[in-house]
């Protein structure tokens, strides 16, 4: 095996300029692809971070139902014994109860149509950063009986910090639901159909209002890191009673997110197949060419007595070797490239910046660092590689000693 | 004792119009320890009979029997191996491995074969240094000239003790003082080890050193002569 080897590496550089030629073919499309699929997938996390941080949080449980038909009829009763044991769960950092409904909301003037949500402001805050929404006032506190209104809201509403807006709706079971809240602060946000609608509550006054005593519409799970999203729902699922209890993730919360990373990464997918079909082609002519200038020394070393299997040996270890080597090679170039990109963040300028900083979303364009993505891409060479193998496996199989001698 | 037998062998080629008989009911034995020559004009079926005895060519017909082994009957993996371990190949064109040094080209076959480094080490330095190559051990094939390449190939045929040794016109793309200085070697290698050579060839120096002396025209043994046994060691 050492002989075959040995023959193998310096088969390698018999021709260094086409060995350089085609191991650089190789490592340009492993530095392209690992930096395009670390920027697209970077900002795919940055996106789903963005989003899943604002209001909906990775996981959220709700009585089985809800998500379908989301009417306060669909609350459940949150115990402090069943949120003791969603938050013990491993790995869960805050549990954020919420009542949400839709009420009509009404200033000296006007009203509209508001979407409430009852909040325990602490944990709010932990989960979505509400209290730097804040462009006016004072956040609520605990067991506060004010309200936070949205900007647009407040604007169309002709209200501002100190005045009192009136909810009216209807409350659990069909209870009528109507109640004064003074206006502690004014939140924006960067979406319109947030900046336009929102109404927050604490969670005491909201269930009070809605006549819904300890009852919620959803508790927001946060896991430690987005990764561990569905290991903590298989562990929510096995403790909650499935008749009474769905558990949903961000994926299923906000299937519009994911189809639109789904079509783009089937974009970016395409382009590196075209690139690497491109480099496929070049490692196939290489192995072309090492293999039909070589039939006749195939044949000698055949003819005294190296065996056929043993040959196809040797060419699959050259061509292996000549693959790897430039996926490593091209894998170590991208690698700095992809780890300082992903300490500083590509920061965008102009419209594009300002467009995202007005959807509360950094204009940043984060890498993403992930020792899978470099596998991949040498997973994707060395298959590659193995399939042109296919073709001295092919001669070798006929290979006919004194025949190939001839040539 | 007959190491090489050949029993009413016959090799035909399908060409597209008619078939080609290039060997046609051939009957030999060879002995051990010969220094025999297969000798004819172009196209008289020499090389043809080489490769079916080499075990690289399949015959149409009849048996060719290496020590007791009826190598017709063996699968091409396994005439492969046979090969490897009992026949040592000289090539006209030396054919000897680019990318591998004299010293690794001429232990080749000894390594394939797997045997220990340091009994292939002695015997492929001896060999080298009676070739007259033992300064050039570490050099690559292409830094050699044509006469030099050939005795590497004659080194590493012989390396391995195999049972014989089948040489086809070794001497042919040689000048005539390279040709004269291999035949000096394998003439001394065939005495002092015992060992069999059987070469086709044109070159009369060859013919000359030749102890047996085998004549083929159009694919049949047309002369089969023994020469007196001085002739090889004298030339």
């Amino acid at each position: 095996m050492k002989l075959i080897f040995r023959m193998a590496w310096r088969n390698i550089w018999r021709n260094r300029r086409r060995t350089i030629i085609t191991m650089s073919s190789i490592v340009c499309a492993i530095v392209l692809s690992i930096i395009m699929r670390s920027m697209q997938l970077g900002s795919y996390g940055k996106m789903i971070d963005n989003v899943v941080g604002t209001y909906t949080g990775l996981l959220q449980v709700h009585a089985r139902g809800y998500w379908n038909d989301k009417t306060i009829n669909n609350t459940f009763a949150a115990s402090d014994s069943l949120l003791e044991a969603i938050a013990a769960i491993k790995g869960v950092t805050v549990v954020v109860p919420r009542l949400e409904s839709f009420a009509l909301a009404a200033g000296a003037d006007r009203s509209r149509g508001s979407f409430i949500v009852g909040i325990d402001p602490e944990k709010e805050h932990r989960l979505t950063g509400l209290r730097k929404r804040l462009i006016e006032g004072d956040y609520l506190k605990a067991h506060d009986d004010g309200a936070l209104v949205a900007e647009g809201l407040a604007k169309f509403l002709m209200v501002g910090v100190g005045d009192s807006i009136v909810l009216l709706g209807q409350g659990y079971h069909g209870v009528s639901a109507a109640g004064a809240f003074r206006i502690r602060g004014i939140v924006r946000f960067a979406t319109p159909e947030l900046n336009r609608s929102f109404v927050y509550l604490d969670l005491g006054a909201a269930q009070s209002l809605f006549s819904a005593d300890r009852h919620l519409t959803s508790a927001v799970v946060e896991p430690e890191k987005r990764a561990m999203t569905d290991e903590t729902v298989r562990t929510l699922r096995s403790i909650l009673d499935r008749e009474t209890y769905e558990v949903l993730t961000w994926r299923e919360l906000l299937p519009e997110l994911v189809q639109q990373i789904q079509g783009d990464n089937a974009g970016g997918i395409i382009m590196l197949a075209i690139l690497y079909l491109v480099v496929a082609f070049g490692i196939f002519g290489t192995i072309l060419m090492m293999t039909d200038e070589r039939i006749r020394e195939f044949g000698i070393v055949n003819a005294v007595g190296l065996s056929c299997g043993r040959l196809a040996v040797m060419t699959g270890i050259e061509t292996m070797l000549l693959s790897l080597l430039a996926a490593l090679s091209g894998s170590a170039i991208a690698l700095p490239v992809v780890y300082y990109f992903n300490v500083h963040p590509i920061r965008l300028t102009g419209e594009g910046a300002r467009a995202m900083i007005n959807f509360g979303v950094e204009p940043v364009l984060p890498f993403l660092l992930d020792w899978r993505l470099f596998l991949v891409q040498i997973l994707i060479v060395v298959a590659m590689t193995a399939v042109t193998m296919l073709y001295p496996l092919f001669v070798l199989k006929s290979l006919k000693p004194v025949s190939a001698m001839r040539r | 004792m007959s190491i090489i037998e050949l029993k009413d062998v016959t090799k035909t080629f399908n060409a597209a119009t008619v078939p080609i008989h290039a060997v046609g009911g051939v009957d030999l034995t060879i002995d051990e320890g010969e220094f025999a020559a297969i000798v004819g004009p172009s196209g008289s079926g020499k090389t043809t009979l080489l490769n079916l005895i080499g075990g690289l060519d399949e015959p149409t017909s009849g048996s060719i029997i290496i020590d007791g082994t009826d190598i017709t009957r063996l699968k091409p993996g396994e005439r492969t191996r046979f090969r490897l371990r009992n026949i040592g190949f000289v090539f006209q064109s030396y054919n000897l491995i680019p990318v591998l040094t004299v010293y690794e080209n001429a232990g080749f076959i000894m390594e394939l074969r797997g045997d220990p480094a340091a009994e292939r080490d002695r015997r492929v330095r001896r060999l080298l240094d009676e070739v007259g190559l033992g300064d050039r051990l570490e050099s690559r094939p292409s830094r050699l000239s044509g006469g030099q390449q050939q005795r590497v190939a004659v080194a590493r045929a012989l390396a391995p003790r195999p049972r014989f040794i089948l040489a086809d016109e070794p001497t042919a793309n040689l000048d005539s003082h390279s040709a004269e200085n291999l035949l000096e070697i394998m003439a001394r290698l065939n005495r002092e080890e015992n060992a069999t050579f059987l070469f086709s060839t044109h070159d009369p120096r060859v013919v000359k050193k030749a102890r047996r002396v085998i004549t083929i025209e159009d694919g049949a043994v047309a002369s089969d002569k023994r020469m007196p046994e001085e002739r090889a060691v004298h030339g």
